[in-house]
């Protein structure tokens, strides 16, 4: 549990106060001070402290609006604890729209180099968001996914966590409460343990989810309903934690899996999808065809996207310009050998 | 003088729906970097069209376009050729980049015509040029369509040294349909004939328009309404050469306009659009009307607003998207300017 006032980056924020903290991290050959901002809603009442990262990956920001809406949902006079807002926590890779820093590195993917051990830029950030950010936290959520063309709904649980770590953070991924939610090996697997929620979960040892939810490029109606469906599962997220009261459970179907299948292209073309953003969740027959993906020099069909397996679509994507693997469908198994539906709504 | 148009090396008979792909250069990477060309020959001999699309990697709604026309149409309805470049710039294309990524001096593939180095910018323009705007009557460029912006208007030029060039390019621009056109100076102005345009009509003698009608990143239905738009104006512009039967569909009343100014960010941050996509040369804006504003992704704080210079029309709108300075956001056409005139169809 925190107390009631949270120092970051050298400045003490009391109870029942929000203020943006800019942490210095380094100055670049342009001569400008990096700074990694903070934003902190500290409740009059003390509790835990909700880390929430955006864009640690500089092309997939669309969650940002969606944090900036959540904190203007919280009433700190009735908050218990904190939350801590990273709304760009790599901020070089925003500024050029591209997933990883643009330098020469061979540490380029902030989500890939934690702790942050060498004096790379990309490094240096990762540090400053260790030290000064995670250090303080008690839960931490990882926005991820929504550049242009594609878009997602899952959540990201680690099964190789301390065993106590991993039952609290499945907890608060069924709180949260979205549809699909895959457990998997994320320290001795994929992301790994230089992955943010690898290094919450696995090294700090506190509940850490990767969330992603939504995508860019699909207009104001569907957009808005995944922002205002981030902003609900944060909310759910903080009830569970004890933050704030009074936020109705979940009460959808959720699918907790084990395996789930890129359906990506292999070759580079103009995508033509047949399982557009309002299809994200469907249930997909193995086989069904999810998009193609066509030449822009002939028109001709290069490739077929279908769906390998029973299951759950978990991203989708629009019609748009992709090169041999980008972004296109994903599909969880509902292969009942490695996942199960849980239904109705859940108390924890 | 045979009437069958030659491409590539490749002669296309009457009546038939084919394309062509040639080699342009070989890139570092080993890559043969090559154009294709689809040509829909007429059945009948007669004018020759050329649509060209991507000459800016990142403008790629216009493929919806190129690609519509080479599907739709029908060789034996035409009396002429319609020359379609898919994407003129494979190598920006490929980086979903307006630009070459490289380091020369001339990295736009649409500001390097008549270039004489050999740099891949000047040999692809070389390409265009040697093999499709030296072998056509007119010519429409496609433009616009990156993520987060659009545009709703058809642009031709009116300073060229020829003015049966200018005359030809406004007849193209009527045919187009919209019930606006901008006419600037192509040829003497920026970015003059060092543009694909503007090459053609100087240079060349021939003709043509730019179309920037369309954007990604919105609802799927205005998206479609934009290339619809678009396949229609082609449509127009080709019963007005004779290519395709019948007469194109002019406004009844078009506003002639060259006043537009820019209303982009001057600071980094999230663009909030105020002015909605569906107003796009639609709704009138007055001096000082808020259209939209931009946030700090770091603190949330409004950082700028950006406010209409004059009563006008919008003729680029945007969704909300991260913007680096000077990024795309609002072009506001002032409705006042002197310069402005109306055409108004003969009955």
């Amino acid at each position: 549990m925190a107390n009631h006032s949270i120092i970051l980056g050298g400045v003490e924020i009391p109870a029942g106060a929000r203020a943006t903290v800019s942490i210095p991290v380094t100055t670049g050959l342009n001569g400008v001070p990096l700074k990694l901002n903070a934003i902190a809603a500290v409740g009059s009442q003390p509790g835990e402290v909700l880390t929430l990262l955006s864009t640690l990956h500089g092309g997939e920001w669309f969650s940002i609006n969606s944090l900036r809406k959540l904190l203007d949902t919280l009433d700190l006079s009735t908050l218990r604890g904190t939350v801590i807002v990273v709304p760009v926590a790599n901020p070089p890779a925003l500024a050029r729209q591209k997933r990883d820093i643009p330098e020469e590195t061979d540490s380029p993917d902030l989500n890939r180099i934690f702790p942050g051990p060498l004096t790379w830029t990309s490094d240096l950030l990762v540090s400053a968001l260790s030290r000064e950010i995670l250090s303080k936290a008690s839960c931490m959520v990882d926005f991820h996914m929504g550049p242009w063309g594609s878009t997602f709904r899952d959540i990201l649980v680690g099964s190789d966590f301390a065993p106590e770590v991993t039952a609290r953070t499945k907890e608060l991924a069924i709180a949260l409460g979205v549809p699909s939610i895959r457990v998997a090996k994320i320290v001795g697997g994929f992301p790994g343990p230089r992955s943010s929620v690898g290094y919450a979960g696995g090294v700090l040892g506190i509940p850490a989810l990767a969330v992603e939810i939504g995508g860019a490029g699909f207009g104001p109606e569907l957009e808005g309903a995944w922002e205002q469906e981030t902003v609900d599962a944060i909310r759910r997220l903080m009830a569970a934690l004890g933050m704030i009261d009074g936020v109705e459970p979940y009460r959808g179907r959720r699918l907790v899996y084990q395996v789930a299948h890129r359906v990506n292209p292999g070759v580079g073309g103009l995508l033509r999808s047949r399982f557009g953003g309002d299809k994200l969740s469907v249930e997909v027959p193995a086989g069904t065809l999810l998009g193609e993906v066509i030449s822009p020099y002939t028109g001709e069909v290069l490739e077929q996207l279908k769906a390998p397996v029973d299951g759950v679509l978990l991203y989708a994507a629009r019609n748009y310009p992709i090169g041999p693997g980008g972004w296109a469908f994903g599909v969880a198994s509902t292969d009942p050998a490695t996942s199960e539906w849980i239904e109705g709504s859940l108390n924890v | 003088m045979s009437d069958l148009l030659t491409i590539g090396g490749r002669t296309f008979q009457r009546g038939t729906k084919d394309f062509v792909q040639f080699p342009v250069l070989l890139d570092l990477d080993g890559s043969q970097i090559q154009l294709t060309v689809h040509v829909l020959s007429g059945a009948r001999p007669g004018p020759r069209l050329a649509v060209v699309t991507v000459l800016h990697g990142s403008e790629w709604q216009a493929l919806e376009t190129s690609l519509g026309l080479i599907e739709d149409l029908d060789p034996s309805e035409m009396s002429g050729d319609l020359v379609v470049v898919p994407v003129a710039n494979p190598i920006a294309f490929a980086t979903g980049t307006r630009n070459i990524i490289d380091e020369s001096d001339s990295p736009d593939l649409n500001r390097s015509f008549g270039g004489r180095q050999t740099w891949l910018a000047d040999q692809l323009a070389r390409a265009l040029v040697d093999e499709v705007l030296s072998k056509v009557d007119a010519v429409i460029d496609f433009h616009t369509g990156l993520w987060g912006a659009a545009m709703g208007s058809v642009t031709c030029g009116r300073d060229f040294s020829d003015p049966s060039v200018s005359e030809r390019a406004l007849g193209m621009a009527l045919a187009f349909g919209m019930p606006h056109v901008r006419r600037g100076d192509l040829a003497t102005k920026f970015p003059g004939p060092a543009s694909m345009i503007g090459y053609a009509g100087e240079k060349l003698g021939v003709p043509g328009i730019i179309s920037e009608i369309g954007g990604v990143g919105f609802a799927p239905e205005i998206e479609q309404s934009w290339v619809d738009t678009n396949l229609r104006g082609v449509r127009g512009v080709m019963k007005h050469l004779g290519i395709l039967d019948g007469e194109p569909e002019v406004a009844d009343e078009v506003l002639v306009f060259d006043q537009v100014t820019r209303v982009n960010p001057t600071v980094g941050g999230i663009l909030e659009p105020i002015f909605p996509p569906e107003g796009l040369m639609r709704d009138i804006v007055e001096p000082g009307q808020l259209l939209g504003r931009v946030w700090s992704p770091y603190t949330f704080e409004v950082i700028e607003e950006l406010r209409s210079p004059a009563r006008g029309l919008v003729d680029m709108v945007c969704r909300p998207y991260p913007v680096r300075p000077g990024d795309w956001a609002y072009l506001v056409i002032d409705l006042d300017s002197p310069t402005n005139y109306t055409l108004k169809r003969e009955a």
